[in-house]
């Protein structure tokens, strides 16, 4: 093991390699405050690539209903349990990662889950985070709540899978940090599918070795946003390329939201992984479970989240999510839009950060008719 | 239940199983038929002139991920050969067959080493990186692999026989004696049994 910098924990880590970062890290930031669990972008990966023999159970990208939806069936519980205690000091990370509290001859703390664990996608998906008292009415504050996760694999900066495998058949991309499992390197050990704490690396029990999302690296190669994102259709997602942690762009919409207004946190950073997949946390959720998800920074996410109405350069941001299926890499916000420039710098997209109103009047004279608001 | 494995060899004649120092793992040259069919009958006649060693199945501390709990499992190998191939008869206590291609479960398997050169300083470690002379073949048998070629390749629907219109888990055939052998070994006395053949190349 060596020592390696992990930015999220805010403390160095151990790690089975050196510290490589990418020449560039894809990246995305979902707003689970807009996800509606309709599915689509688990179906856009779906038939894009995993509708083959083999894969009828596998779900690079899936959408669980928490508290107590899961894909597989208790994946995060069951390592959070295998984890023990995780403190924070401030905004330091006081515990152990999977790393760190790996058994003696093993290099990640990990479980195999059963092949019944991805049989049923969400199961717990309709249970709510409590029951509802008789009598009980809405005050304004949500006694029973739950949200909509939507997950992929986070292409780690210090990846699980990578750490596992013990024919390093799992490698990460220098050109874009995409992760990825060589499918003839492989023996199906399936170390990687137990070290992976997010269990976002399958066995096809078909061909007999692992796979995993491949970020939809054909699509980057070409400026383009994964397929997940690019169908989203509430627009929750942006993929674009996370600046090293001592070098955020302020004109970059992933950097702003992530490094400079820390609206977007990673999911479980106490694993140790350094994922990045972000996420700005649903506003309506007791903290104290957050900040088991999301880490220390929630409270601080959550307020500048309500102030984007506000705040032209972080809604202008937001509001770049699911309008271009291409990768933005620069954005600027003036005279009420927000800007969004490709990789060579051209303007490709353009939103206001205000929907204009148009009012009809109610009679159309042209066709002799009245127009109704049926919306 | 006692597993019994048949290692068939042809090609070459070299066998320096680790335990080199054990005289009796070294295989005796046997009179029987060129047919390399002739080898795959593991209860032929001639495998009772083979002197039986025991191999006992240690933990692996080499490198991560390291299994240390070990269950004491002794393998019992017989070696033949007749100046063309050799034949390992591999056989050790098991109280289950392990075949599935679940993602939770691992099939049996054993695997066999074999130095490519006589030089005496090959590292039983899978060989010695980057010298010629310290290259290893590794034989490697599997009960999946074992199904394939006698049943056909285990796919999705030898897991979920209902898999055309659905997996209906929980009416699985696990249980069912759908992926049994139907080699020569379970026909006479109920033991699973394997047989690979596979060139021995330089």
């Amino acid at each position: 093991m060596t020592q390696v910098p992990n930015w999220q924990l805010n403390r160095p880590m151990e790690y089975p390699y050196e510290e490589r970062r990418p020449r560039r890290q894809v990246a995305y930031v979902f707003d689970t405050n807009k996800c509606i669990a309709c599915q689509t972008c688990t179906f856009a990966c779906k038939t894009t690539w995993t509708s083959g023999k083999g894969q009828e159970t596998m779900f690079w990208n899936n959408v669980e209903t928490k508290p107590y939806g899961f894909y597989p069936t208790a994946w995060d519980v069951n390592i959070l349990d295998l984890l023990g205690s995780q403190s924070w000091k401030g905004d330091k990370y006081a515990g152990k990662t999977v790393f760190e509290a790996a058994p003696p001859g093993e290099r990640v703390l990990g479980y195999q889950p059963d092949e019944l664990d991805y049989a049923h996608a969400n199961l717990g998906e309709d249970d709510a985070a409590g029951l509802v008292d008789k009598g009980a009415y809405f005050t304004g504050i949500h006694p029973v709540w739950m949200f909509y996760l939507a997950r992929i694999c986070n292409h780690c900066t210090f990846p699980a899978c990578v750490a596992a495998c013990p024919r390093k058949a799992v490698y990460k991309r220098d050109e874009d940090g995409v992760v990825l499992v060589d499918q003839t390197r492989c023996r199906g050990y399936r170390e990687c599918v137990k070290a992976c704490p997010y269990k976002k690396v399958f066995f096809n029990l078909v061909t007999r070795v692992s796979e995993k999302c491949i970020g939809c690296y054909p699509r980057l190669e070409q400026g383009l946003q994964p397929r997940c994102v690019e169908s989203c259709i509430g627009k929750i997602r942006m993929q674009g390329w996370l600046s090293k942690p001592a070098e955020p762009r302020q004109d970059n919409p992933i950097d702003y939201l992530v490094h400079v207004r820390k609206v977007a946190l990673p999911l479980y950073p106490q694993y140790g992984t350094e994922p990045n997949v972000y996420y700005i946390p649903p506003v309506h959720v007791p903290r104290d479970f957050l900040v088991q998800l999301f880490g220390p920074g929630v409270d601080e996410a959550i307020r500048v989240y309500r102030t984007a109405k506000d705040d032209e350069k972080l809604l202008g941001a937001m509001l770049l999510f699911g309008n271009t299926p291409i990768i933005l890499e620069r954005y600027d916000v003036r005279d009420g839009q927000a800007i969004g420039y490709d990789g060579k710098g051209d303007e490709v997209i353009r939103v206001p950060l205000t929907e204009p109103i148009y009012v009809r009047p109610y009679r159309d004279d042209a066709h002799q008719t009245f127009r109704h608001n049926t919306s | 239940m006692r597993k019994t494995l048949l290692l068939l060899v042809a090609g070459a004649l070299i066998l320096a199983v680790d335990a080199s120092a054990d005289a009796d793992l070294v295989t005796r040259n046997v009179a029987v038929s060129d047919s390399v069919l002739a080898a795959m009958d593991p209860f032929a006649s001639f495998w009772d002139a083979a002197a039986p060693a025991e191999v006992v199945a240690i933990g692996q501390a080499v490198t991560t991920p390291s299994l240390l709990d070990v269950p004491p499992v002794a393998l019992e190998v017989r070696g033949v050969h007749n100046g063309r191939w050799i034949a390992l008869r591999i056989a050790w206590p098991d109280s289950t067959r392990d075949a599935s291609v679940e993602v939770s479960r691992f099939s049996d398997q054993v695997a066999v080493q074999w130095p490519v050169s006589l030089d005496p300083g090959v590292s039983p470690f899978m060989g010695t990186p980057h010298d010629p002379k310290g290259r290893v073949h590794i034989v490697h048998w599997k009960a999946i692999w074992q199904d394939d070629i006698d049943h056909g390749y285990q796919d999705v629907q030898t897991l979920h026989p209902h898999f055309w219109s659905d997996l209906y888990y929980g009416v699985d055939s696990r249980g069912t004696p759908t992926r049994d052998h139907t080699v020569l070994l379970r026909q006479r006395v109920g033991h699973g049994a394997g047989v690979l053949p596979r060139p021995l190349r330089h």
